[in-house]
């Protein structure tokens, strides 16, 4: 075994981590090696060193001020809520649309569509179909008039001046 | 009342139960601080604010972890923060200080005081992630499986982190541990 190798089995060794066919040949190896038993005496001490600390105790009345600090995060707590409230509206929401969505198609009568006067030719249309009813009443008054006309005229055989 | 139990019902917002988890770990949180700080008023701040944040993130601990190493995760990472917040003040104060062996002769009553305060002046001088991988084994005694889920690490990188770690040490302390057996 060489000593780079045995280093590493050092620090398992002193976990007692080591498999009994890898202890086997470290202790062997260690003792033929100086090197590595001065190495494994180092380890030791240092381990039992960071063993030995000794920590002062935390400040007093660790809990009693602490307790006044604690607080949720009420960002989350507004996420929870979400979670809890928000994702159950998610569908009924969607159903009160799609609802109101029918109802608008079923009961509000659609617009019809104006279309432009090359559309209409190209359909075949008359382009004035909008003002023939305006036509046709301007065209009753007309008659009538020519009807009163008609008739004075009839009446005085001719028409006289009078100054 | 066990501690899943205490978990739960501080999950719900009783903060005697959380208390008694308060009670439980203090003394663990503020070691391991106290251990990566070398500072009692800081480790006790740190130790506060760990909890604090536990508190706060407790409704989202699922059971998935023991939730003493979900308390080490957030503890390891208040240490850090810590530890970035403060990285300018300690480049200036410490990044220069080389301190020379000094051959004197020690007393028994104050070699131990002396030999400890050597190792955690060593430590304090490894870097971050060796700091923490042997405060967590060779001073809480964390169990190598432990440590690789307070670290969300392969428990092989333990090993291999934790050897070179102590292999730092053990160089570094190395004129000292002369030192120390001559005296004895």
């Amino acid at each position: 075994m060489k000593c780079k190798k045995a280093e590493k089995l050092i620090v398992k060794y002193l976990d007692r981590a080591l498999q009994p066919d890898e202890k086997e040949l470290f202790l062997n190896h260690l003792k033929e090696c100086p090197l590595c038993r001065k190495k494994q005496e180092e380890y030791k001490n240092i381990l039992g060193m960071l063993g030995e600390q000794e920590f002062p105790e935390p400040k007093p009345y660790f809990w009693v001020r602490l307790k006044p600090k604690l607080k949720r995060d009420r960002g989350y707590e507004s996420w929870q809520a979400w979670k809890k409230w928000g994702l159950r509206a998610i569908p009924i929401s969607l159903l009160i649309l799609v609802l109101l969505a029918s109802l608008v198609t079923v009961f509000v009568p659609s617009e019809t569509k104006e279309l432009s006067r090359a559309e209409v030719l190209l359909q075949n249309q008359n382009p004035f179909v909008d003002f023939l009813p305006l036509l046709e009443e301007g065209r009753i008054e007309n008659e009538n008039i020519h009807l009163i006309f008609t008739s004075i005229n009839g009446e005085n055989g001719t028409r006289r001046y009078f100054p | 009342m066990e501690e899943k139990e205490l978990v739960q019902s501080a999950q719900k917002g009783d903060k005697e139960s959380f208390g008694v988890l308060v009670e439980k770990y203090r003394n663990k949180m503020f070691y391991l601080a106290y251990g990566m700080t070398n500072n009692r008023e800081t480790a006790d701040d740190l130790a506060q604010e760990v909890f604090i944040k536990a508190y706060r993130a407790l409704p989202r601990f699922s059971f998935k972890a023991k939730f003493s190493t979900w308390l080490y995760r957030i503890a390891i990472n208040t240490i850090k923060d810590f530890h970035r917040k403060e990285a300018g003040v300690e480049r200036v104060n410490f990044n220069n200080r080389t301190e020379v062996p000094v051959e004197k002769n020690f007393t028994d009553k104050d070699e131990k005081q002396e030999k400890l305060k050597i190792i955690r002046e060593n430590i304090k001088k490894l870097p971050e992630k060796h700091r923490i991988i042997l405060t967590l084994r060779d001073v809480q005694g964390k169990s190598y499986s432990e440590i690789a889920d307070i670290l969300h690490i392969a428990p092989g990188t333990v090993d291999s982190r934790l050897f070179r770690a102590r292999k730092k040490l053990r160089k570094a302390m190395a004129p000292y541990l002369k030192l120390f057996r001559r005296e004895s």
